[in-house]
């Protein structure tokens, strides 16, 4: 479902990936975790196409589409998608807006025919119960006052109504407490699907306790440099990540 | 003396109109020719394009036989009783008259003895208490000129719901002189109205029409009143316009202020809290596109303890347009417990477009509680990368964004019909490409 080859990129004139291999198939669960300044929050932003984050080398593919070749919203319309450790507010746009637009762009794309505002309505209150977030929150702007909590939950909704190919959720777990943890687990254990590919990108040991990874992978300058089961996160997690040092030369 | 001023007080010399107002003129006459015309040095006049006003003052004659066409201005479901001004001059076919007695509006030329006396009383008596009086010249061209105005007079305890939709066309056809448009606002003690002030000129190439406009809201002990100003002149018009209140003993005033087009557009807005438990609350927006200049200076004085003002004020700027923005704030030493609130935020769409803005907070109370802000931001990058990241078009992201910045003030009209007749337009400002604003609102 996505293959990434030799995939090196800059910002700023500073490279942060020197060649990264990633291979993950339809149904996974892979985990990527890694000492900061790795390169963790890089390898989502470049594969969004993020302004500022440039390719020098290698490749990434989502199933069978060169993703360089597509913009931003066209990566997101064909199945990318991208949970941010810490979203944007956006006050003067509704939650209400920002998600039928993100919807109907994204249907648009599969052929799907748009949905009429009473049945959108619908739907996102369903959405946001099965996270939940009061409704009222459809008024306020995107994030608006929102808590760390409360923001994760959000990402994890508008994941639950895009339906993407490939999620990216990139520290997911940072700064909740046990049981917004588990919310946000039990929401992303329920879409996982055998067409679906999900990369877990957390510092923590704990979220994998509650989303069991199939791979777990290390992210250390730049690079994949061990993986494994996932007992390699409990061994992360005893000793820490500077044993990898010697195992990366 | 300029040589505007000297033309200007020959005219007003021969001005037979009002002649009960007649000792108001010469009060005004007499001002003018002590005021000073708008120039470089004048920090109430810095960062104007002052050739555009001078311009505009040099149209002293039109001659045209054609009489021109005017759009039937009408807000949809407002209910409104209308009062026209085309250039000026009461336009009464145009108009609809009230039915009721216990409202008077009526334009100065068909005012009673009693309605005259009203208007001689208040006349002015907003605009005496303004800092700086000297500087409101345009205020005094305006009193020498007039030759016509109206008054809404809210008799004592009255709330009278249904709205007053002034309006004041300029067709082009007129000189500088002549495009003098004056409302007089009186709401008596316990009263309750709401006036909508609206602004329209005919489709003009011609950067020289003029207009000048002086508005007065006096707001009795306990009275309380909507204000609604739109300025939605054509890109041709030079508008010079102010706004003068006078709030009385736990009065309410409610203002809102919308200023598009103009090749100069200049709003003073100043609010005297005059006695305790005054509450005023100005939303104002400007969106300059083009070479177009707006410009809005507000002053609220609080000259006595415990009243509260707020004031949010959002700017768009697209293309070369400029704006500036001065949002001054008063509070006198007895002035205890004030609350006084400002906010100006511009959000700049185009690298050539310019804002200057300066908050300006003058205490001189030890126990009062104020804020001011003041932003120049472009549209953030983060928010239309998020949107983006979410399947949604860039082109769409940038409209969503740049309307989300004066969305909550449209959005907190609470004239449905009004908020209605506005969202659409201000939309249509951002793009006419239909499909891009069809998530907005």
């Amino acid at each position: 479902m996505l293959k990434i080859s030799n995939l090196k990129a800059r910002v700023e004139e500073k490279d942060i990936l020197k060649g990264l291999d990633l291979d993950i198939k339809a149904g996974e669960v892979h985990a990527i975790m890694g000492p900061n300044g790795a390169g963790k929050s890089t390898l989502g932003y470049v594969l969004s196409g993020r302004e500022g984050y440039e390719v020098t080398e290698g490749s990434m593919v989502m199933d069978g589409q060169d993703l360089s070749e597509l913009s931003t919203e066209d990566r997101a319309k064909a199945g990318l998608f991208l949970a941010f450790q810490y979203p944007v507010e956006i006050p003067g746009v509704s939650n209400m807006e920002f998600l039928k637009a993100s919807v109907d762009a994204v249907r648009e794309y599969r052929g799907q025919d748009a949905l009429d505002p009473m049945s959108f309505m619908k739907l996102a209150r369903e959405k946001s119960k099965a996270v939940n977030l009061d409704q009222n929150f459809l008024k306020r702007g995107v994030n608006e006052g929102f808590s760390g909590g409360e923001k994760k939950r959000n990402e994890l909704m508008q994941m639950m109504l895009l339906e993407p190919k490939v999620a990216i959720l990139d520290e997911t777990d940072s700064g909740l407490d046990i049981d917004a943890l588990q919310v946000v687990a039990e929401g992303v254990n329920k879409l996982r699907s055998p067409d679906r590919a999900i990369i877990v990108v957390t510092h923590y040991q704990r979220l994998l306790d509650y989303i069991v990874p199939d791979y777990v992978h290390v992210l250390a300058d730049g690079k994949i440099v061990k993986s494994g089961g996932k007992e390699l996160a409990l061994e992360l997690e005893e000793k820490g990540y500077s044993w990898l040092e010697g195992e990366a030369k | 003396m300029s040589e505007h001023v000297s033309t200007i007080l020959e005219s007003a010399s021969k001005n037979t109109s009002l002649p009960w107002l007649s000792a108001f003129r010469k009060n005004s006459m007499t001002r003018l020719q002590a005021g000073h015309w708008p120039a470089k040095k004048a920090e109430h006049w810095v960062h104007s394009p002052l050739s555009r006003i001078d311009n505009a003052f040099g149209q002293t004659v039109i001659d045209t036989d054609e009489p021109a066409e005017l759009a039937h201005i009408e807000i949809a479901d407002l209910g409104a009783i209308r009062m026209v001004f085309v250039d000026g001059i009461f336009d009464e076919e145009g108009s609809t008259l009230p039915e009721n007695g216990w409202v008077e509006i009526v334009p100065f030329s068909q005012a009673n003895d009693n309605q005259q006396l009203v208007i001689k009383t208040h006349l002015g008596q907003a605009l005496e208490l303004a800092e700086n009086r000297q500087n409101h010249i345009f205020a005094d061209i305006n009193g020498a000129l007039i030759e016509d105005g109206l008054l809404v007079h809210i008799a004592k305890n009255t709330l009278f719901s249904q709205p007053i939709h002034v309006v004041y066309q300029s067709t082009g056809n007129s000189s500088s002189v002549q495009n003098q448009s004056r409302l007089l606002v009186v709401l008596d003690t316990g009263a309750e109205a709401t006036v909508i002030e609206h602004f329209v000129s005919a489709q003009n190439d011609d950067t020289n029409t003029l207009s000048n406009n002086v508005t007065e809201l006096i707001v009795g002990d306990n009275a309380n009143l909507n204000h609604y100003r739109l300025s939605i002149e054509e890109q041709g018009m030079v508008h010079i316009g102010a706004v003068h209140a006078y709030l009385s003993a736990d009065s309410n005033l409610n203002s809102f202020v919308l200023n598009l087009g103009s090749w100069f557009k200049r709003t003073d807005f100043t609010i005297q809290h005059t006695a305790s438990g005054s509450h005023s609350e100005l939303a104002g927006m400007y969106l300059p596109h083009g070479e177009e200049h707006v410009d809005l200076r507000t002053f609220v004085e609080h000259r006595v303890p415990h009243c509260t003002s707020n004031e949010v004020i959002r700017g768009i700027l697209d293309d070369q347009s400029k704006a500036v923005f001065n949002g001054r704030i008063h509070i006198h030493p007895q002035a205890q417990k004030t609350e006084a609130n400002l906010s100006n935020k511009n959000l700049l769409l185009n690298q050539g477009a310019e804002v200057y803005t300066k908050p300006e907070l003058e205490i001189y109370a030890d126990d009062v509680r104020c804020s001011h802000g003041a932003t120049v931001s472009q549209i953030q990058n983060e928010a239309l990368y998020y949107m983006q990241t979410r399947g949604i078009p860039r082109k769409e992201a940038e409209i969503m964004l740049s309307y989300g910045f004066i969305n909550e003030l449209v959005a907190n009209l609470k004239l449905e019909p009004l908020q209605a007749y506005l969202q659409p337009m201000l939309a249509r400002l951002f793009t006419k490409d239909s499909s891009l604003l069809r998530h907005i609102g």
